[in-house]
């Protein structure tokens, strides 16, 4: 397959998050607002000169509330994205291919939720069960073959694929050792973010390990956090961003792609194949680049270990070798590459992977504050979810 | 104050897509769905054989023998109704070319089970009448 040619086409001009928080009254239609209104601020447009929208995310909002919410008049070009946790990332290319054929000028990427108010992944009850059927694929499936043994929340469909990853590596400790790490890692980067919900709360190894276990190999510290908030970016054409305030941060190379028998992680042949193990190899052909050459990575982090094999399956190392990597090459912000710069969905806040767009722009720009990495001139942002789904985006300044 | 006794979540049974499968479960089978065209197992059930398209299927029994391909021991109930049963073990069990099927695994602590251990159907009755479709390591 050819990889799309968007290179260099497309440029982010504006993002926006609203404060992220634990409890709100606020709906997910107004925060996702907001975080528009401060997206088209920071590109210095007006909310009526957009004329494309992308939803990315839970399929609870359409593009019609986005545009009637912002009085969008003139809209050319829409779209809903479904791969879960892999939206935003996914979302990203779409806009980035609207805006380099003229399709649209300006396109709002926004989402967000209530995960902590609302659709809380944590819970045990029957509203769980709702939101669960709402947000996975193939609901009849999930009913008969996988609901009445108690397979039901994404980390225990995970834990399947850790398992067999640990299994095939013998990676019984060294996997481990690297999640804790993660986490670690993560938390102390969120130390110096200002809208990250972890700050003010450092994480030792001795607390990582007295987490309980929730889903074997997964800890309560291997989790996501859950809460509340919106973000957004504004992609533009290269021409119109030259009179952009901002540092131009292109979109070089945006890519998804969907492992074997998408909706059933159970029949994938090899479970440990996901979307970005196709989207990755497409995605630095086209850039005409290597992990070599990323400064940085965001990288999708609903559970540690998905982020230890999404650094396999894009080529960073081989397969089984992740735990080798973080340890010995370093995902510090001193390390070779520094990896969820902002503290990621574990350890700033769940925003469905708008978060990691907003931050790799911030690094691009030069305006990540404490936690810049120094010389940063290309970044790597990665989805993850929906059963295995996957995309990824490079850009540049 | 009177107790309810907690539901289990049922399966769907009047779905056609896996009816014959549970009906099979009532009755100690194990039914896995095949293509009347190119003969190859269709799993799991779908409108269409991924194979051939073929849209004809019939329903014939397994031999209810496995190995385990992957795990997960559950910790956490994310149901009522699994809150007494933590911690639970769920394996997805290859048990034909193409066919991976999950299902408890009973009788073994979480500590034993093992990817690639052989493993036996057992067919056990959910308050409410229906029956799953579980797994026990296979006697020697
Ligand atoms: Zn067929």
């Amino acid at each position: 397959m050819r990889p799309s040619q968007i290179k260099d086409q497309a440029v982010i001009i504006g993002i926006g998050e609203t404060r992220y928080v634990r409890g709100t009254g606020r709906s997910e239609l107004l925060q996702i607002l907001e975080a528009s209104i401060a997206a088209c601020r920071d590109a210095g447009i007006r909310p009526s000169e957009i004329d494309g929208v992308i939803a990315p995310g839970l399929p609870i909002l359409r593009v019609e509330d986005y545009a009637a919410g912002l009085n969008i008049r003139n809209l050319s070009f829409s779209g809903r994205v479904e791969m879960g946790g892999a939206s935003a990332t996914a979302a990203l290319g779409h806009a980035a291919r609207a805006v380099a054929t003229g399709q649209a000028k300006y396109v709002l990427v926004a989402t967000g939720w209530n995960g902590y108010s609302s659709m809380r992944l944590g819970q045990c009850g029957d509203e769980l069960l709702d939101l669960i059927t709402t947000i996975f694929p193939n609901p009849s499936l999930r009913r008969n073959l996988e609901h009445p043994y108690g397979l039901l929340v994404p980390m225990q469909y995970y834990s399947l694929h850790a398992n067999r990853w640990i299994y095939e590596y013998s990676l019984e400790k060294e996997a481990v050792q690297a999640m804790a790490t993660l986490a670690i890692t993560e938390r102390k980067h969120a130390q110096n973010n200002e809208n990250a919900l972890m700050k003010g709360r450092t994480l030792t190894e001795e607390d990582y390990y007295a987490s309980p276990m929730i889903s074997e190999p997964l800890r309560l510290l291997d989790c996501c956090l859950e809460t509340d908030g919106a973000a957004a970016v504004i992609v533009t054409d290269a021409e119109t961003a030259k009179s952009s305030k901002h540092r131009p941060v292109y979109i070089v190379a945006a890519e998804e792609g969907h492992p074997a028998s998408p909706d059933d992680i159970i029949s994938r042949p090899d479970i440990l194949e996901m979307g970005i193990t196709r989207a990755a190899p497409r995605a630095f052909e086209a850039a005409g680049l290597g992990p070599e050459d990323i400064d940085f990575a965001e990288i999708y982090d609903c559970f540690t270990f998905i982020v230890l094999r999404q650094l396999e399956e894009m080529g960073f190392c081989k397969r089984g070798e992740a735990p080798i990597f973080v340890h010995e090459r370093g995902i510090g912000l001193d390390g070779d590459l520094p990896v969820n710069t902002h503290g990621g969905l574990l350890s700033q806040a769940h925003v469905l992977g708008m978060n990691h767009i907003v931050e790799a722009v911030l690094q691009l720009r030069g305006e990540a504050g404490t936690n810049q990495v120094s010389g940063a001139r290309i970044g790597l942002v990665t989805g993850y979810g929906d059963l295995g789904d996957g995309s990824i985006a490079i850009l540049r300044n | 104050m009177a107790t309810r006794e907690i539901q289990p979540l049922k399966p769907h049974l009047n779905d056609p897509l896996f009816h014959p499968f549970w009906e099979g479960a009532q009755a100690q089978k194990l039914m896995l769905r095949q293509c009347n065209n190119c003969k190859a197992y269709q799993w799991p059930p779908r409108p269409m054989c991924a194979n051939c398209s073929g849209c004809s299927f019939s329903w014939v029994e397994g031999d209810g023998e496995g190995r385990v391909y992957t795990y997960v021991v559950a910790h956490r109930a994310f149901h009522p109704s699994f809150e007494d049963r933590v911690p639970y073990i769920l394996v997805v069990v290859d048990v034909a070319p193409g066919v991976r099927i999950l299902g408890n695994l009973l009788g073994t602590p979480p500590e034993k089970v093992k990817i690639g251990m052989p493993v036996s159907v057992e067919f056990v009755k959910q308050l409410g009448g229906s029956t799953l479709v579980c797994w026990r390591p296979k006697s020697e």
